[in-house]
């Protein structure tokens, strides 16, 4: 059932990486985006919630590794991000980009306030408006332009994985 | 007998409803905060430290590599080395004018300051790379590749050549992770230098400004004032370069005035910093 584990995990942990490590060097200061959150809406929309939020709470924990915010933060806002984006039927329009794409939006503003709030339980200052305005709108915008890169992977990986069952009459 | 393998007895497997399987995610995320919170996963994750960092450190070198490539190909060689000699002409005489101007103050300021100052002179540095800047833009931490092994303590101070970076805030054997002064989360008392009487405190903001606060009114302060730490409460040494001072509010009705500070450092290009070790922080 499913993505099996040994594809998702370097998926993720690449993701991970190129988030933290790789952009960031490039010195681009506006350019940080989220791989992440984006591949685990795609795959919302692609594969369901049975899916997703798996792969919502790995993506999550992994952030949460090369993270200083309190550990489980990334993987709580992350695995409810997945539920939300794979509620209703999405899958049935998997095959056109738009859903994703619109829905990464979204989804970086929803993770992005969830991850502030979490932030403020564990007792972290947080400037709530200026960090919209500053870090959560400009990054979704950011999300959503390579959004689209991001499921033309991602769709690839999801027919290659997809099941395919032989019916033996 | 299924009907898909007459080999194979028929299995019916029940599918998890969404709420049980979102309950159990979410519980999980709750149990590793938890976990973690009792240091259970302390060893789990110096563990992953360890052989992420390599990684992290190519990783960031191949980033770094390229962009220097991209920039190459827009700019001709020899002005882009000029450039850089220039800036870090420009740094060095900025941390230059910053030190003798600190200088001048402590000659003029009490002695026990200046002999607090010659006390600490004899600082140790031990330069690191930055490997990794915090996963989520929200929150204004780096990864640096040096750690426990290397001498790092928790609390050590931060600063690159422009200026105050951060300080450590947690570390594993081989990495240590900074608190940038511009995250919200990082409180400095800071000083106008050449004003001893005008502190502040400094906290982040989302923007890579500092909020000055609680500057007595009675100081004067103006716009391109230079901001350096106090002292004052033993997290940080004194005089360390801060900022800038780009815009003041000063109100006849508050007591206090707030001072909108630029740093010195250029917090989203940091490539190496430089961890003082030789000054011990005050542990309140």
């Amino acid at each position: 059932m499913g993505t099996p584990w040994w594809v998702a995990t370097p998926l993720l942990f690449g993701a991970v990486l190129l988030q933290s490590s790789f952009f960031p060097a490039l010195g681009i200061a506006w350019l940080r985006p989220d791989f992440v959150l984006q591949m685990v809406v795609i795959w919302a929309v692609l594969r369901g919630w049975r899916e997703a939020l798996p792969w919502g709470f790995v993506g999550g924990l992994l952030l949460d590794l090369f993270s200083g915010a309190p550990f489980g933060t990334a993987a709580l806002a992350l695995v409810l991000v997945a539920f939300c984006c794979s509620a209703g039927n999405a899958s049935a329009f998997r095959d056109n980009p738009l859903l994703p794409v619109v829905m990464v939006f979204w989804a970086s503003v929803l993770y992005g306030l969830l991850y502030l709030f979490l932030l403020r339980t564990h007792e972290v200052p947080v400037p709530w408006l200026t960090s919209l305005r500053l870090v959560v709108v400009p990054g979704a915008i950011v999300n959503t332009v390579l959004a689209p890169l991001t499921f033309w992977l991602l769709t690839r990986i999801e027919r290659r994985t997809r099941r395919t069952i032989a019916v033996d009459w | 007998m299924s009907l898909l393998n007459p080999r194979r007895p028929a299995t019916i497997v029940p599918a998890p409803s969404p709420i049980a399987w979102l309950l159990l995610f979410v519980a999980l995320s709750i149990g590793a905060t938890l976990a973690n919170a009792r240091h259970l996963l302390d060893t789990p994750r110096d563990v992953a430290s360890r052989v992420i960092a390599p990684l992290q450190v190519g990783v960031s070198r191949v980033a770094s590599t390229a962009s220097e490539l991209f920039s190459g190909w827009s700019e001709l060689s020899h002005l882009r080395e000029e450039n850089a000699a220039l800036r870090q002409t420009v740094d060095e005489l900025v941390k230059e004018t910053v030190t003798l101007r600190a200088a001048e103050l402590e000659n003029r300021e009490l002695r026990e300051q200046l002999r607090y100052s010659r006390e600490n002179a004899g600082q140790d540095f031990l330069t690191a790379e930055v490997i990794a800047f915090d996963s989520s833009s929200l929150v204004g931490k780096v990864v640096i590749g040096r750690g426990a092994d290397a001498g790092i303590e928790d609390g050590m101070t931060v600063k690159s050549t422009a200026g105050l970076v951060g300080r450590v805030v947690s570390r594993t054997a081989t990495t240590s992770t900074v608190l940038m002064i511009v995250d919200p989360s990082s409180s400095v008392i800071g000083a106008i230098q050449g004003t001893p009487g005008a502190t502040g405190t400094l906290k982040g903001q989302p923007d890579g400004r500092l909020l000055m606060q609680h500057i007595p009114q009675a100081e004067t302060v103006k716009v391109n004032d230079i901001v350096v730490t106090s002292g004052l409460g033993g997290a940080f040494p004194a005089n360390v370069p801060i900022g800038r001072v780009v815009q003041l509010e000063t109100k006849d009705v508050d007591m206090f005035q707030v001072a909108i500070v630029e740093p010195f450092v250029d917090f989203r290009k940091l490539r190496r910093v430089m961890v003082d070790t030789g000054f011990t922080p005050t542990k309140l």
